[in-house]
């Protein structure tokens, strides 16, 4: 079982500020451009209900951030340092990305979606175009992604030196392939079925490199931008649970009620003490 | 010396003294006593021989509890009480019944009897009434309807009825002749019936004391017929199991791997997932005319289930329906009708059929010919078992409401490994066993035919728990979530504020519920031998120190008066004692949900390893934990060499760079070594102990030049040499040490991913093997980390190559490799980068 289930038990501590309204005249298309968002991927169970643009939506917004004293994370790789290819991936000192905050606390690559896909939903037709999926200097270039079930997603390298990328699913079949040097064709990757957790990548050839990747069947998933913003749009009208995941706590919600109401946009800030984050130890083991 | 006269003056207590023996502290030993005179003739105490066995209790003088002791301890053994129960002193004492080991020729002039005939005339068969009718007239009757024509001519309801009535005829006809099947079956029957009109003249304690056993009469047949057979003589020569070649191989083998723990360290069989899913059937004929087995067959229920068939499941699963039809609801709301031997009756079986199963194809980077390849190797193995489940349909999640039509779906067992299983934090109505959120992750790990579709290897199936196959899951799995849930409100009651007013309320509803839980899951365990079996190893001991911690937390409580009063004066013993439940109680969970899957055969302490690696931090993946731990061995005899088993058993030295330990040397012997090499490859059919390998012959070899002879890059390279170019090119030098170039660690590569020196490929890995493994690795292993280099479509790694052919250069690198050493010593070290290179490897070193 994931590590994360671990820390999920640990007890939450949370603000939740519910200010419904504060937003209302926001029209629901409206997508911030730091925000990511995706459109939904099709699934032919779900067709016997009415389309969803029928129904009454509304807009879910907040922001994430953490709060407390905390030890800044140490680079992954120091510059030199004697790793593997080391002329490419400790040209500099590669920061731990693994959590990355902004002005005021503000909590980035935070995947927020909802637990179940909200009933009636009908997705649109698969996007034809392809995701990018790169590796520039030791890095996976976006660490954190979501992708449409069905949705290609294209694995480059534009380092000189080769990459394996391996992906650990749970519902879709492992893949784990090699991307030679400054391999700018690569290989696609399709997900058949949505994952209840962000997929790990990693590349077994250098070890510190991670990225995390949520396929999901519907459009109501975000990642937090650099403000810690996150927008989830034309959420239908009713109550949803929605989860929160960062790759460093797991789970930081795995059911947070939240209520919809017709053309309104509820806002949410969510507070996570650093203890959520397994700060200490990681910086116990960098030491080591 | 003693004393023969009278003593006198001691007359007036002596018959008391007698009676209660309380002669303890004399130093004479009572040897007569005469109650006309009060005479009482006593002797010294005489150093004697010890007495041995019950007779010491009265060979020194004795008090009551003696005389008690002794007439106990005789009746015991009289009437043979140990020969169910556990009696200190009995372990060694024979059984009271007659020896069976030559009964059957037993001599029939020994066989009491008695007065048989007469009970049978009157008395043998029971009626609903209470009265008994006489087995005689039963005889009799069965003749006449035999005579008149049987079952053919309507006399009998069915041909078995024919069958059974003439059975007991003949038996009967056999006892009054006094013979042993007629005896035996008898003895069976009624095993007092013997006693009859003896009563009279025999002690209380002389009686017949064989108790009736509930046996039905065809089970009355097969104990008698096996007792019959019973001639004290060893098994006639050509009926004894003497396996030869690989069988053989498989059977000492087992000896050796139970005599060096090998399945300690090592997974020896993968967990098998056995679940029945709705999704698989739809309609059609799949139960047409089949026979189900009534040990295998079972209803599962769930809250749809219908008063009639609770009770067609209580009576199958007690094994009482015999000779009844009985009926349960199909998926379209028909009955489907069962005959007495289980057969589905023809016209209600036209519902079912496995039609929905949808073959994998093709990953656009798995290519035919490494699939072909794959099949040859791993032939897929039909994974529709006999067993049978009555489930609700549905279970998608769209699904609302109830389905009143639960479905017979067969059970589908597949090999594979559980990657994930839901958390229960993390189901939203944890007590119930349908939430969809209760689903289990499995990877399959063999190529397997579903029906007539075909699933691969790393294929995730997401089976829903109430889908899962085997029986006691549900109501266990349940209690087992909820003793644990209880435990630890429990725990968070106790550790609460106690100023709070509800603070004694608090504690003392989540005591009650908590206690209440645990006794229910002892009582489970402790009623049902299988599930406590299904634990695992140790299981016996987890539930019983679970018991044990219980029974100490009851008596703190009630020592103090109440759970919060115990916490209190004993707060260190009081939450060692909670902290302990709750984690035994997760630990019988977990293991619980395990078997539900179906257990490994060994490889524990690789899955603690595991789940130790993950919780230190070390890995963050399961995957990766199995990378470093003891490997499973299955499928090992298709991999390596048998001979290089054999080097590899008598002095194991370092494969795989990754792991954290290392296999110890056993000191086996070299037959114990020749033996357990010969093991692996006898259970999955590989030739042993020679394997040829073609690949290095010259006749091969020059079959390949031929092939591409003006089609290679070099005008003077032969097939070998650009064979070479490619395994020592840049790719497999990324992890693997390689033509004299060593792949080296340093302090920042703990982590990075190191495969085994190439070297020894050529003796240890079997051709075959090597093949599948080099197109597809995932296929063979699914949580290695070695990528997949070589794809179906796509630019090749390795340049143009042998005409950059993917298909072309996985061949060639197999045939690389099984010609290493030959082309090390002619193209000599090649090393990964030019020397003076930034990331040059230095050549040499070990590593």
């Amino acid at each position: 079982m994931r590590n994360a289930f671990a820390i999920m038990l640990q007890a939450a501590w949370a603000t939740l500020l519910l200010a419904g309204c504060s937003n209302a005249d926001a029209p629901p298309e409206d997508k911030s451009a730091a925000v990511e968002s995706v459109s939904g991927a099709p699934d032919p169970q779900s067709n016997r209900h009415d389309s969803n643009t029928r129904q009454p939506v509304g807009r879910l917004t907040g922001t994430i951030d953490i709060q407390g004293e905390f030890e800044p994370l140490k680079p992954l790789v120091r510059r030199q340092q004697a790793v593997r290819d080391a002329a490419t991936c400790a040209a500099q000192d590669l920061a731990d990305e693994s959590l990355i905050v902004g002005p005021g606390g503000a909590l980035k690559n935070v995947f927020v979606y909802l637990k179940t896909k909200p009933a009636g939903h009908q997705a649109a037709a698969t996007d034809p175009s392809e995701l990018v999926f790169d590796q520039r200097g030791c890095r996976f270039l976006p660490r954190v992604m979501l992708v449409p079930t069905g949705q290609a997603l294209r694995v480059l390298n534009a380092d000189p030196i080769a990459h394996n990328t391996r992906t650990l699913p749970l519902a879709n079949p492992p893949v784990n392939r090699v991307n030679p040097a400054g391999d700018r064709q690569g290989f696609t990757i399709q997900y058949e079925h949505p994952e209840k957790i962000p997929i790990q990548v990693s590349c077994d050839l250098h070890p510190w490199m991670r990225a995390y990747q949520l396929v999901v069947d519907h459009p109501f998933a975000a990642v937090t931008n650099g403000e810690g913003e996150f927008a989830l749009d034309n959420l239908p009208v009713g109550e949803h649970q929605l989860r929160v995941w960062q790759e460093r706590a797991g789970f930081l919600e795995r059911s947070l009620k939240i209520q919809i109401d017709a053309q309104q946009t509820t806002d949410i800030r969510l507070t996570y003490q650093p203890d959520r984050f397994d700060l200490t130890l990681r910086a116990k083991e960098s030491k080591s | 010396m003693t004393f023969d006269q009278p003593v006198k003056g001691l007359s007036t207590d002596a018959e008391l003294i007698w009676k209660t023996g309380e002669l303890v502290n004399s130093s004479f030993t009572v040897t007569k006593y005469s109650p006309e005179t009060g005479q009482l003739t006593l002797a010294p105490k005489l150093p004697v021989a010890p007495a041995v066995g019950d007779e010491f209790l009265v060979s020194t003088a004795i008090t009551q509890s003696m005389k008690l002791q002794y007439v106990g301890r005789r009746t015991i053994g009289r009437y043979g009480c140990y020969g169910c129960h556990a009696i200190p002193g009995f372990e060694t004492a024979r059984p009271i019944g007659t020896a069976l080991q030559d009964w059957g020729r037993k001599d029939t002039s020994k066989l009491a009897v008695e007065h048989i005939a007469e009970w049978l005339h009157h008395h043998g068969e029971p009626q609903p009434d209470g009265s008994q009718t006489g087995t005689q007239k039963r005889a009799q009757e069965a003749m006449t309807k035999s005579r008149a024509g049987g079952f053919a001519k309507g006399e009998f309801p069915s041909q078995q009825a024919e069958d059974s009535a003439l059975s007991a005829a003949f038996y009967y006809d056999n006892l009054l002749h006094h013979g042993r099947p007629g005896f035996i079956w008898q003895k069976l029957r009624q095993p007092r019936s013997y006693d009859y009109k003896k009563e009279e003249t025999k002690g209380y304690d002389e009686r017949l004391k064989m108790p009736k056993f509930p046996f039905d009469e065809d089970e009355i047949e097969k104990v008698a017929t096996f007792v019959l057979g019973l001639v004290a003589e060893p098994p006639a020569e050509q009926y004894l199991f003497r396996p030869t070649g690989a069988k053989a191989a498989r059977f000492q083998g087992e000896r050796l791997i139970e005599k060096y723990n090998c399945a300690s360290c090592h997974m020896l069989e993968l967990p098998q997932l056995r679940y029945a899913d709705t999704e698989l059937v739809r309609t059609g004929k799949f139960l047409a005319g089949k026979k189900l087995n009534p040990n295998q067959t079972r209803i599962q229920f769930d809250r749809t289930g219908s008063a009639a068939n609770v009770g067609a499941h209580l009576q199958w699963t007690s094994g009482k329906l015999k000779g009844q039809t009985y009926h349960v609801a199909s998926s379209e709301g028909q009955v489907l009708t069962l005959d007495r031997d289980l057969t589905v009756q023809p016209a209600a079986t036209d519902t079912f059929v496995l039609n929905n199963v949808v073959s994998d194809t093709l990953k656009p980077l798995d290519s035919q010919l490494a699939l072909d390849q794959l099949l040859k190797l791993r032939p897929p193995r039909q994974s529709v078992t006999d067993q049978t489940v009555l489930i609700r349909s549905g279970g998608n999640e769209d699904s609302e409401g109830e389905d009143e039509n639960p479905q017979m779906v067969p059970v589908i067992q597949v090999p594979g490994m559980l990657v994930n299983k839901y958390d229960l934090e993390d189901v939203e109505e944890p007590d119930d066993p349908y939430s969809l959120d209760r689903s289990y992750t499995f990877e399959l790990w063999y190529p397997r035919l579903v029906g007539e579709a075909r699933w691969l290897p790393k294929k995730r199936l997401t089976v829903l728990e109430h889908h899962l196959a085997d029986p006691i899951d549900r109501a266990v799995k349940q209690k087992t979530d909820t003793t644990m849930r209880r435990l630890q409100s429990l725990i968070a009651a106790i550790g609460g504020d106690p100023q709070s007013p509800d603070y004694e309320q608090n504690v003392a509803q989540a005591q009650q519920e908590a206690f209440q839980q645990v006794g229910l899951l002892n009582n489970t365990f402790l009623n049902d031998p299988a599930s406590l079996k299904r634990l695992r190893t140790g299981g016996r001991k987890l539930v019983q120190s679970l018991q044990a911690d219980h029974r100490e937390l009851e008596a703190a409580i009630t020592a103090h008066g109440s759970l919060a009063a115990a916490r209190a004066a004993e707060p260190a013993r009081v939450d060692a004692l909670l902290s302990r439940m709750s984690s035994i109680s997760t630990e019988i969970d977990r293991r619980y949900q395990e078997s539900a899957i179906g257990a490994p055969r060994g490889g524990a302490l690789a899955e603690f390893l595991v789940r130790e690696l993950l919780q230190t931090g070390a890995v963050d993946e399961s995957n990766f934990g199995w990378e470093r731990v003891p490997p499973p061995l299955i499928g090992e005899g298709r991999k390596v060499q048998t001979p290089w088993l054999y080097q590899f058993l008598k002095n194991p030295n370092r494969i795989r760079r990754l792991t954290i330990l290392r296999m110890p040397k056993f000191n086996l012997s070299d037959h114990e070594a020749q033996t357990l090499a010969n093991y692996f490859a006898a259970v999955d059919e590989a030739p042993y102990p020679y394997q040829a390998v073609p690949e290095r012959e010259p006749p091969y070899l020059a079959g390949k030049d031929a092939l591409w002879r003006g089609k290679l890059q070099g005008d003077n390279d032969d097939y070998l040499t650009e064979s070479w170019k490619i395994l020592n090119g840049k790719v497999c030098a990324q992890c693997h040490s390689i033509g004299g170039f060593i792949a080296r660690r340093t302090p920042g590569d703990a982590k990075t991913a190191f495969g085994p020196n190439l070297a020894n490929v050529s003796d240890r890995l079997r051709p075959d093997w090597t093949q599948v493994w080099l197109y597809n690795p995932q296929w063979v292993l699914p949580y290695t980390a070695m990528p997949q280099n070589f794809t179906a479509n796509g630019k090749s790694l390795f340049g143009d190559l042998l005409q950059g052919s993917n298909a072309a250069q996985v061949i060639a690198v197999r045939d690389a490799l099984f010609n290493y050493h030959k082309l090390l010593e002619r193209e000599g070290h090649v090393y990964r980068y030019k020397p003076g290179a930034k990331d040059a490897a230095a050549p040499g070193g070990t590593e």
